[in-house]
């Protein structure tokens, strides 16, 4: 009797956790996992230390869609349950720069759905090589939450500046297109915060503003909401993150700072919608913006938002190489320009311009200890001054560093923990499950040469570019648990990891979409 | 203030607002000596020195450059590349050459050195090793960069219409320089590798002034007669391949100012020679002008040689080019560049009283009088400034209405340009502090950069009318000091006190993007300026 209760308390168990495993299942539906941009992902239960050193590649497929200069899949979002036509699906939603959308079967990589949006060819366009400005999609789509039936929505901005609404599950448009920026400008990823989505422009592409943006889905009007920081371009990777007060943080690149005339340059900006307008509430500018503007070193990370012992702080940097600590609700203090505590020079030492520097976005988690993690990718080698306890060996492509945020007597402080290995241009990182995934993208990020200056063109970069190589790295150590090698054959430029449900994925410039994870899984 | 000239006010204010903040973004450039074509040496807005902000002024960084015992000049001022978007990032870099044949490229920021180029010494001339006060040997002149015609853009890289150009252009810009076997190089600004094979134009050994590359063509002034090279006005034509050289002779009568020869507007090059100043035409050299400053006197011919003519300065009115130069008796005359051609008996169309002190006997000559080159700059509400450095103590005659202390060394004296019953004089302003051996000034933002070289000037021996030996002249010297003026009066706004510690390079300063630089006679190279939070 005993032994067959025991039984059925088992198979109850047992029933429960694989109905929960299908039936509350993780998702990844924006770039950097969330509004706050944190590139952490909480609910992973499937890879952990023990087993991520088993990874494989579990399929690949390859994309019919056509890189335009250096551009080609943009960051995948991951959505765990969605209602099909062939039945509930955990589905992966890859755009492409050629303005392509695709739904793919999670399980085994087969297009569910896929689509092209067509229009006439804009009037403007970037120049011809010109990596800056490739046209088309650039904006990582965002997904929205779950309808009551368990659709999602899914919001694209096409490369003619039209955003559109469709239906994850079937790839229908579900609502009319909304115009929301001009074609060809480079859009950066979009956030959706209370039903108002948001996004930013950069490089001035076809003549375009560089500044934020935003709409409210819920005006019937569809007003295009603008700020323009008067200076610079705001091309943090991911665009803004959203702090809990719907402020939308971004960077803003390389430009000037003058009050007197609203000039916003090389700092990080922040901006709500208010009374049907997009309003600036407050702005961080280093101190020394005017050496960053010198030296071209965009502030251009894009930050992430977090909270440490029940206060809401944010984390950016720049290709200076320091990290800056800030508080969203009065960032850099009365002069906009204190930090909570910055960083010491990571890399960068021959203070250039490319090829080294941080770029891209942030990454933070918080073990079960209630440790705050910060974690920044960096490109080219570490600063000779930059002492960190932990470390593998030279570094001279890039490495992602990993700090602790401390409180020392009432100051804030990131202490420096690991360094990892060397990475042929390490990408922000994701995190999940206590495993830090990093990747290197192998791409030649080469802009100006010794015999003829400033030459950044899209062939010669593309030709001298290598493959991406992924990681798995213990995130309280950094020790290598897994490395790809040369399994990714192409590399990839301004893409992203994403990661869920024991699978990881990253896209490559010869529009190839890698599944990693557990083949028993 | 009539409407024209509040509009003109705004226009400028705008304008300068525009470049100033231009040069806030990435600096600004100093090509040549003087900083433009017209040997102003005023740059016309710095983002961070102004009469407010240069109490802070601090030295910066110096180095150490290698350099030979050669005399008194072993370092060039620097030429200034305000943004250079390098392999190894955005870059401000000073160019400097020393009398040892190298090129140094200097980190302007950082103060570290971006690249060494050694200017191999290979013609058929051997190299003189030896060397004396007229002819030092080594490297001589400035090197240069394109420098904008009046109004245009930098010296454009194709050459024109209908000529193939030498590879000496096009493609990046390169820094220019003559080593002292006399062939040019263009070096990759970003390596200091010569992009094309040097190429001989000018004899070896000579001693060329500061050149100047406008309009695809480099200009320079050989003088002293060195290595029996011929005193003369060069123009080295980058736009025909192969490269063409042409000269105008100056029949033995050096023209030794520090900036060579100044641009007009036209491209018309004008070079003061012991006599005479000259207008040449651009390219082909064929003399156009020339006005007589003072009558060759028999007993100058001996220390002609030694006589401390500066270059001269133009200046711009109304579409039209006024030259100044000193008249060879101390004295500054303005020239209107379209008077009468040919004879040489043109008349100044003002004369400025005696500035110098006269030496007492000829064994004097060298420390007294105007030399160098002349500066000129312009304040926001139109009044034009020319200033110059003077040796010795001012004449007696001279009546200034701002003194800053008596000046038994030496001094800058500032004049207005102002126009009186329709005629155009030199009102003198101010005189400066006391200032040993004070080099050309340089101006920014109604800021004046003085600097007292600390230079025992004497060449000739009071005893014996020998000359001294490169070993006595030092020993005379003091140390250099770097002194900012009001452009207005001349009062002191700051001073680099005992900062430097050797006697200045007796070539010249450059002012860029919040920065002063100067070299020092013993191969030091000095940076003061505004700091920059990094």
């Amino acid at each position: 009797m005993n032994r067959t209760l025991w039984g059925i308390k088992a198979c109850v168990v047992t029933l429960g956790i694989a109905l929960s495993a299908v039936a509350w299942s993780a998702d990844w539906p924006t770039d950097g996992a969330n509004p706050q941009r944190t590139n952490w992902q909480q609910d992973e239960t499937i890879l952990n230390k023990q087993n991520v050193a088993n990874l494989k590649i579990l399929w690949k497929v390859k994309l019919d869609n056509a890189p335009k200069q250096m551009h080609s899949l943009l960051p995948s979002l991951i959505v765990g349950r969605v209602p099909t036509p062939g039945g509930p699906k955990e589905v992966v939603l890859q755009a492409g720069v050629s303005d392509n959308i695709y739904a793919i079967d999670a399980s085994n990589g087969e297009i569910l759905w896929k689509k092209r949006f067509e229009y006439p060819p804009p009037a403007r366009s970037g120049r011809p090589t010109d990596p800056l400005c490739p046209g088309g999609l650039t904006a990582t789509p965002t997904i929205g939450p779950a309808h009551p039936n368990g659709a999602r929505t899914v919001y694209v901005l096409a490369g003619n500046g039209a955003l559109h609404q469709l239906d994850l599950g079937t790839g229908n448009e579900t609502a009319p297109t909304i115009p929301f920026g001009y074609p060809n400008g480079k859009s950066y990823a979009l956030n959706l915060w209370n039903n108002v989505i948001f996004t930013t422009t950069s490089q001035g592409c076809a003549g375009n503003p560089n500044q934020m943006w935003a709409i409210d889905l819920n005006d019937p009007q569809k007003k295009v909401m603008t700020f323009h920081p008067g200076s610079g371009g705001l091309w943090g990777r991911t665009g803004a993150a959203i702090d809990s007060s719907g402020i939308a943080w971004a960077p803003t690149g390389d430009g000037t700072y003058d009050l007197p005339t609203k000039r916003y340059g090389n700092g990080l900006i922040g901006a709500r919608v208010e009374g049907g307008e997009l309003k600036l509430k407050d702005w961080y500018i280093p101190s020394n913006w005017a050496w960053l503007f010198k030296k071209d070193l965009d502030m251009q990370v894009t930050p992430a938002v977090f909270t440490y012992k029940g206060r809401e702080l944010m984390v950016t940097g720049s290709k200076e190489c320091r990290l800056y600590l800030l508080d969203p609700k009065s960032a850099g203090g009365e002069n906009h320009q204190t930090p909570l505590t910055t960083t010491p020079l990571i890399c960068n030492e021959e203070v250039n311009f490319a090829s080294t520097g941080i770029w891209g976005s942030m990454t933070t988690w918080e073990d079960s200890r209630g440790t705050r993690w910060i974690l920044a990718p960096f490109w080219g080698p570490s600063h000779s001054e930059f002492k960190v306890p932990v470390s593998y060996g030279r570094v001279t492509q890039g490495a992602v560093v990993a700090f602790k945020l401390e409180d020392k007597s009432g100051k804030l402080q990131l202490t420096p923990v690991w360094m990892s290995r060397d990475m042929d241009h390490a990408e922000p990182p994701v995190v999940a499950n206590g495993v830090v995934y990093a990747y290197g993208s192998g791409e030649d990020t080469t802009q100006a040469y010794p015999d003829r200056g400033l030459d950044n063109q899209s062939p010669l970069r593309i030709a001298a570019s290598r493959h991406a190589t992924l990681y798995a790295l213990d995130a309280e150590t950094g020790k290598e648990l897994y490395s790809s090698g040369d399994q990714i054959t192409s590399f990839n430029h301004f893409g992203g990891l994403s990661i869920a449900n024991g699978k990881v994925y990253i896209g490559t410039f010869d529009s190839v979409l890698y599944c990693f994870g557990l083949p028993s899984k | 203030m009539n409407p024209r000239s509040r509009l003109l006010l705004f226009i400028l204010a705008v304008s300068l607002s525009c470049w100033m903040v231009l040069g806030q973004s990435r600096g600004g450039n100093w090509p040549t000596f003087g900083g433009d074509a017209q040997r102003s040496g005023w740059a016309a807005a710095d983002a961070l020195i102004n009469r407010d902000t240069i109490k802070d002024m601090q030295l910066l960084w110096k180095l150490k450059l290698e350099t030979q015992s050669r005399g008194t000049r072993p370092i060039m001022p620097p030429v200034i590349l305000g943004r250079l978007i390098s392999y190894r990032g955005f870059r401000e870099l000073a160019f400097v050459a020393t009398n040892a044949d190298i090129v140094y490229s200097l980190d302007a920021d950082l103060g570290t050195v971006f690249w060494t180029k050694h200017l191999e010494y290979s013609t058929r001339d051997p190299q003189v090793m030896t060397s004396s006060w007229r002819c030092p040997g080594g490297l001589t002149a400035m090197p240069t960069m394109p420098v904008a015609a009046r109004g245009g853009a930098p010296g454009r890289g194709a050459p024109p219409p209908g000529q193939r150009g030498s590879a000496f252009i096009g493609g990046p810009a390169g820094v220019y320089a003559i080593s002292s076997d006399g062939r040019l190089h263009r070096l990759n600004t970003s390596t200091g590798d010569d992009v094309t094979q040097p190429v001989s134009v000018i004899p070896a050994n000579a001693r060329p002034s500061s050149l100047i590359l406008i309009d695809n063509v480099i200009y320079t002034v050989t003088s002293h007669g060195c290595s029996n090279a011929p005193n003369a006005v060069w123009a080295i034509d980058l736009s025909i391949d192969p490269i063409k050289v042409r000269s105008y002779r100056l029949d033995g009568s050096s023209g030794w100012g520090l900036g060579g020869s100044a641009i007009g507007s036209d491209g018309t090059v004008y070079v003061r020679t012991e006599e005479r100043l000259l207008a040449l035409s651009p390219r082909e050299l064929q003399l156009k002008n020339s006005w007589v400053l003072r009558e060759t006197r028999k007993e100058d011919i001996a220390l002609g040689e030694i006589s401390p003519a500066p270059s001269p300065v133009v200046l711009s009115y109304e579409n039209r080019d006024v030259l100044v130069s000193d008249c060879g008796t101390d004295q500054l005359c303005l020239f209107d560049s379209m008077s009468p051609a040919g004879s040489g008996s043109a008349t100044p169309m003002y004369k400025t009283p005696p500035i110098a002190q006269p030496a007492r006997n000829a064994s004097g000559i060298a420390e007294r009088g105007v030399w160098g080159s002349l500066t000129s700059w312009q304040e926001m509400d139109g009044t034009r400034w020319v200033l110059a450095s003077v040796l010795g103590p001012p004449h007696a005659d001279l009546k200034v209405p701002v003194t800053n202390g008596s000046t038994p060394n030496g001094f800058v004296v500032a004049f207005k340009v102002l126009e009186r019953e329709g005629k155009r004089v030199l009102e003198p302003a101010w005189i400066s502090r006391d200032l040993h051996s004070p080099l050309p000034p340089v101006v920014t933002n109604g800021v004046v950069f003085a600097l007292s070289a600390g230079e025992f000037t004497r060449q000739v021996q009071k005893t014996t009318d020998e000359l001294f030996t490169l070993d006595e002249r030092p020993r005379g010297s003091t140390r250099a000091t770097l002194y900012a003026l009001d452009g207005r009066t001349g009062k002191e706004l700051y001073s680099s006190k005992n900062l430097v510690t050797v006697p200045a390079a007796l070539t010249g300063l450059t002012v860029a993007s919040g920065r002063v630089y100067f070299g020092g006679a013993d191969g030091s190279f000095y940076a003061f300026g505004m700091w920059m939070e990094r």
